[in-house]
């Protein structure tokens, strides 16, 4: 449709008019402007502080996990070293036990394997523990005598004193009543605790060695685990025996 | 030579504020608003009768340009862009105002042709003719005749049909012409 005249006239004049807008217009634009920057930037400091957390959180983790790499080095560390305190099982003659008692550090532990249930004869391979260090290590009884001691010749007179005490305990008590198992464990328990007690306290001043005393508990410990789990093995094996022989039967 | 160099200075110049105020320089800002606000002002009072609420509609879409200048392109005139969203504004206010009714009926639509009407009408007269006109006859006249809207935009910006359009218009007219006639009547009777 064609504008018409008055219609032209309408627009002519009307786009001629300007009207002044009150004296606090742009006052109030003014504030809703600032309003609006103010809510703007919190919404930037919130997502710059979404961000930041992120950032700290995979530091953390990162952190986290590298410390957690260092425990197992730590781990593989304590391993080498319980290895090198590892005990060394030998099995040494009888008739060498005296001299198969060596090194100071720890200490000894000496259990009979006993065939027979009575004792006349005292013939059993004994188990003398002797400790693996990266410093000593003992392949045969001759080696054993070389290493000298703190106190070689006190020491070794002491012990070498306990076990003929030992033994002639036992061939007292062979005399007199039958030997049990449980007899010889005793007195031999007895020997070694007494031989632990002259390690640790040294004779001339008095005073009790505080590492000795630490590897005394830490070998004790090693010791009872071993002790169960040779209980473990030898009784599993007479039960075998015990069964096998009644099946025989 | 010398106006032809005046257009291009102020051109730069506004160039140069629009740039600063869109990096939220509120001094820059307040001279854009000061240069535009009577005549935008003056825009909005076309669709909204009440003066007060046609300035809070100018105000609040001055605050649209200045929220969103980046996306002024430099495409057009500035005034244009600042133009359309002072219509825009207006058409949200009397929709939220609930004033928005085209009313349909079978009146037909045809050429009038009193389309050569002498008018000598103030300003001011012009606009209380539009006011009294129901609010679907006044923005399609003003959108068409005022602003030079064609059909198919003001049905789209108005979400209405193109007929709707059309016959809102031709109402208008018809009423428009109605009124006019006796103005001049009155006036001519008045003379003598």
């Amino acid at each position: 449709m064609a504008p018409y005249k008055y219609e032209e006239e309408f627009k002519s004049k009307l786009e001629k008019r300007s009207l002044q807008p009150s004296v606090n217009a742009w006052e109030k634009l003014s504030n809703r402007l600032d309003k609006e920057e103010k809510q703007t930037s919190k919404k930037l400091y919130w997502w710059l502080g979404v961000a930041a957390s992120l950032v700290g959180v995979a530091l953390i983790a990162t952190q986290f996990f590298n410390t957690e790499t260092g425990v197992k080095i730590d781990d593989e560390t304590i391993e080498i070293v319980t290895q090198q305190e590892e005990l060394q099982l030998e099995k040494i003659d009888d008739a060498t036990i005296p001299e198969a008692v060596e090194n100071n550090d720890e200490p000894v532990n000496v259990k009979p394997s006993i065939n027979t249930p009575k004792i006349k004869k005292l013939k059993p391979a004994i188990l003398v523990e002797v400790p693996k260090t990266a410093i000593a290590k003992v392949d045969s009884i001759d080696e054993i005598k070389t290493i000298t001691p703190i106190q070689p010749k006190a020491l070794l007179s002491f012990e070498e004193q306990k076990i003929q005490t030992v033994v002639a305990q036992i061939k007292i008590l062979n005399e007199t009543q039958e030997v049990t198992e449980a007899d010889i464990d005793a007195l031999l328990k007895q020997a070694q605790r007494d031989i632990q007690l002259s390690k640790l306290i040294n004779s001339e001043t008095g005073v009790v060695d505080a590492n000795s005393l630490l590897q005394d508990v830490e070998a004790e410990l090693d010791q009872t685990f071993r002790m169960r789990v040779f209980e473990a093995i030898k009784d599993s094996y007479v039960t075998v025996k015990t069964a096998v022989a009644q099946r025989n039967e | 030579m010398k106006p032809f160099l005046k257009v291009i200075q102020l051109h730069k110049n506004e160039n140069q504020l629009i740039k600063r105020a869109i990096k939220n320089n509120r001094e820059a800002q307040h001279v854009l608003f000061e240069l535009y606000a009577p005549k935008m002002l003056s825009v909005c009072r076309y669709y909204v009768k009440d003066l007060q609420h046609a300035e809070s509609v100018m105000l609040d879409g001055f605050f649209k340009v200045f929220t969103n200048l980046s996306n002024f392109k430099n495409q057009g005139s500035f005034e244009g862009w600042i133009r359309k969203i002072m219509i825009r504004q207006a058409i949200s206010f009397l929709r939220q105002q609930k004033k928005l009714e085209f009313s349909v009926d079978d009146m037909g639509i045809h050429d009038n042709s009193e389309n050569n009407i002498n008018t000598n009408i103030e300003v001011s007269q012009i606009q209380e003719l539009i006011d009294e006109l129901p609010e679907g006859y006044k923005i399609v006249f003003v959108m068409y005749a005022i602003e030079g809207y064609k059909h198919q935009e003001i049905a789209e910006l108005l979400n209405i049909s193109l007929g709707t359009s059309k016959s809102q218009l031709f109402k208008a007219r018809k009423m428009l012409q109605d009124k006019i006639l006796k103005i001049n009547n009155t006036t001519s009777y008045g003379a003598i």
